[in-house]
């Protein structure tokens, strides 16, 4: 898991274009959105590309965005259950 | 009551070094790199946003960064006494391109929101507007070449109407990794005083041609 | 001699009516062009609902009399040359008059339903792809075509600023008319959909997967299409010169910037109430004689929420008739603002008021109920028609009976 977290957070920083952010800046619980990282919808936009195109997963809409991208530890968890679904079929 | 040209920036691609760029304003000419980090420390904006933006509209928030450094416009002009009119000859054709290549390949099929966004002619003078709270008319004018009178005049119009009381006028054209960007703050003065560049078409192409 | 800006010409092209007569067939029936038929070979036009012109390019092509069977044309332009030669058939203007008029041209998409092909072909190698598909590429070739077409050859321009572009045409010929630069001025906009459009839109994840319910509390975003719409504008000297009988007056225009984010419009619907404010006053009319407002009403979450609380800030508890007729033409981006201009002189002329359809239940936060019937026999001397564009441009035009 922590593994995942530290690769999410290189992802994060490279897909949305996050200029001078280091992984080790980014807490695993604090809030992606607001007034942490302060993403914006668009940016949730494309997290949704990313796990698309990392990790194969497909989040249904901006309603299911707002609860898996809510912090790094959010993502991984739903990334991890999803890789452990797809492993079981 | 005259309008006049308080302000400008002018970059172009610099043909003496490679990767750089002039930027020529009323306070400096100087050679950059044109790497879109270097420009950005270089002009010494906090605006993290930029990284995200396309490569028109960094060009557009230097260029705006540079022509409004210094001063702050909202100490002058309320937000809808601000206007901003700009034009282009490809409008985000570059963009267009990279937009297309997130969508070319069926198997790697990833159409990027991000780079979407800004697939549009006026987006450039949108961002400049969230930056600067310019919430006076906005109008995106797409010709071959730079067209002075029109620019000259529709601004004219604009102040003589009072619709706005400063704008942000000019051009900024983006294409191949060329950038080829002026822009202008207009101003109005009832001063007297000669060494002011009254807003004609003239002095906006003799800017354009420095 | 007042400085009115008179409409003297109308035309349009749209998923429900390639002519005037056909539009206001289809506005009778309360037709809409919104369906899953597709013209466009793409996956994502045959499963989302979209409001597509069902004719070919050569078929357009075959309905606009003097084009060059060698030429290539984009379907924008195709589009755009049909609609503004109705309205200026409707104006009567001869070739003389067209000689000395002006053309403010709007699109968004140009050319790009033929640069996608070219490109894609490009890509897989530089010696494949239709050159004369490149050529017609650029936002200002279809400005271009019409005025070659219609004889235009005083003033031509393009305007680009997103879904308000055909609004920020109109306005700026009535601008270029009351500056005693040009006497007639065709103006408006024209889009075709096409693949780039319609996956762009989707990654924002704004279309919605049924017709889409502007204002309605559960709306899940909008509906693509393509159209065109375009005014003939003229002085009243020039009115008056040729005999011309006038349709409707421009008179009020607004544009404002929301200066909030580049897709989304701020929750006060700053933006929207400026530039309806501007149009109001330019005017001269005050709030209460509007007695209908063509909304922009996209069907998305954001903007219908927006332009709601703009509206209310403007109108409170005295809110004209409103609706959207995005229902029924789809958005037509840049178009959208002439095509719904256009209407909005039907409007006039015939005493309608256009259903919103698709309506059930109010979003709740501002309570706003449009009208989802058409209504006939009213008498409708001012309409407010709003179009908003990404970018934060904001227009609004003031449409009057004469």
């Amino acid at each position: 898991m922590n593994q995942l977290i530290t690769e999410l957070k290189k992802e994060i920083i490279l897909q949305l274009n996050l200029q001078g952010v280091t992984p080790e800046e980014i807490e695993d619980n604090a809030p992606l959105f607001g007034d942490g990282l302060g993403l914006d919808s668009i940016d949730v936009l494309e997290l949704i590309v990313l796990l698309r195109k990392k990790y194969g997963i497909k989040v249904n809409g901006a309603e299911e965005g707002k609860s898996v991208f809510y912090s790094v530890q959010s993502m991984a968890e739903f990334v991890y259950a999803n890789q452990q679904q797809q492993q079981q079929q | 009551m005259k309008y006049i040209i308080t302000r400008f920036c002018r970059i172009s691609l610099d043909l003496t070094l490679p990767n750089s760029v002039r930027i020529q304003t009323h306070a400096l000419d100087e050679i950059q790199n044109s790497d879109f980090f270097a420009l950005y420390k270089h002009a010494e904006i906090d605006y993290p946003k930029y990284f995200k933006m396309d490569s028109i509209s960094k060009y557009g928030i230097i260029a705006a960064e540079y022509l409004l450094k210094g001063i702050d416009l909202k100490e002058k002009y309320s937000e809808t006494d601000m206007g901003i009119v700009l034009s282009n000859a490809s409008g985000s054709l570059d963009t267009d391109a990279e937009f297309q290549k997130t969508i070319n390949n069926k198997v790697s099929f990833f159409p990027s929101p991000a780079i979407f966004v800004y697939t549009l002619s006026n987006i450039v003078m949108g961002e400049i507007c969230i930056k600067y709270k310019i919430k006076g008319e906005n109008m995106f004018f797409l010709s071959e070449s730079v067209q002075f009178e029109l620019l000259q005049s529709f601004v004219s119009d604009l102040f003589e109407k009072e619709s706005i009381q400063t704008a942000v006028v000019g051009w900024v054209e983006y294409s191949l990794g060329k950038p080829d960007v002026l822009l202008l703050l207009v101003e109005k003065t009832d001063l007297k005083d000669t060494s002011e560049i009254e807003f004609t078409s003239h002095h906006i192409e003799s800017l354009y041609l420095l | 001699m007042s400085s009115r800006v008179l409409i003297t010409g109308i035309g349009s092209v749209s998923s429900i009516g390639l002519t005037i007569q056909e539009l206001t067939d289809s506005i009778l029936k309360s037709d809409s062009g919104v369906s899953r038929k597709t013209r466009l070979d793409s996956i994502l036009a045959r499963s989302l609902p979209t409001a597509q012109i069902q004719l070919s390019d050569e078929q357009l092509k075959s309905r606009i009399p003097g084009l060059s069977c060698k030429n290539v044309y984009s379907r924008t332009a195709l589009l755009g040359m049909l609609a503004a030669s109705e309205a200026v058939a409707m104006a009567g203007l001869t070739q003389s008059n067209c000689k000395a008029a002006g053309l403010v041209n709007s699109t968004s998409a140009g050319g790009m339903d033929k640069g996608e092909f070219f490109y894609a072909d490009y890509l897989k190698s530089p010696t494949k792809g239709n050159l004369k598909f490149a050529q017609t590429h650029d936002c200002g070739d279809a400005a271009e075509q019409m005025a070659a077409l219609l004889h235009i050859e005083q003033y031509i321009t393009t305007i680009s600023t997103a879904c308000s572009s055909a609004a920020n045409a109109m306005m700026h010929g009535a601008r270029l008319i009351k500056a005693g630069l040009c006497d007639v001025v065709v103006a408006g906009g024209s889009d075709a959909i096409c693949k780039f459009t319609i996956n762009g839109f989707n990654s924002l994840m704004i279309l919605s997967e049924e017709p889409c319910k502007p204002f309605d509390k559960n709306r899940t975003g909008l509906n693509l299409g393509e159209a065109a719409g375009y005014f003939v504008l003229e002085s009243e000297a020039s009115v008056k010169r040729r005999g011309a009988k006038p349709l409707a007056v421009l008179s009020g225009y607004g544009n404002a910037c929301d200066a909030y984010h580049q897709t989304a419009s701020s929750p006060n619907g700053e933006g929207a109430y400026l530039a309806m404010m501007q149009a109001i006053n330019v005017s001269g009319y005050k709030p209460t004689e509007i007695d209908y407002i063509n909304a922009h009403g996209t069907g998305t979450q954001n903007n219908d929420m927006s332009e709601s609380v703009a509206l209310l800030r403007i109108f409170s508890e005295n809110l004209p008739p409103v609706s959207s007729t995005k229902a029924m033409t789809g958005h037509t981006l840049a178009a959208a603002g002439g095509i719904e201009a256009v209407m909005s002189v039907l409007a006039i002329q015939h005493g309608w008021i256009f259903p919103n359809k698709n309506f059930n239940d109010a979003i709740e936060e501002t309570g706003i109920v449009p009208v989802t019937e058409l209504q006939t026999n009213k008498t409708i001397k001012h309409i407010l028609s709003n179009s908003f564009g990404f970018g934060g441009n904001n227009s609004s035009l003031l449409i009057s009976a004469c």
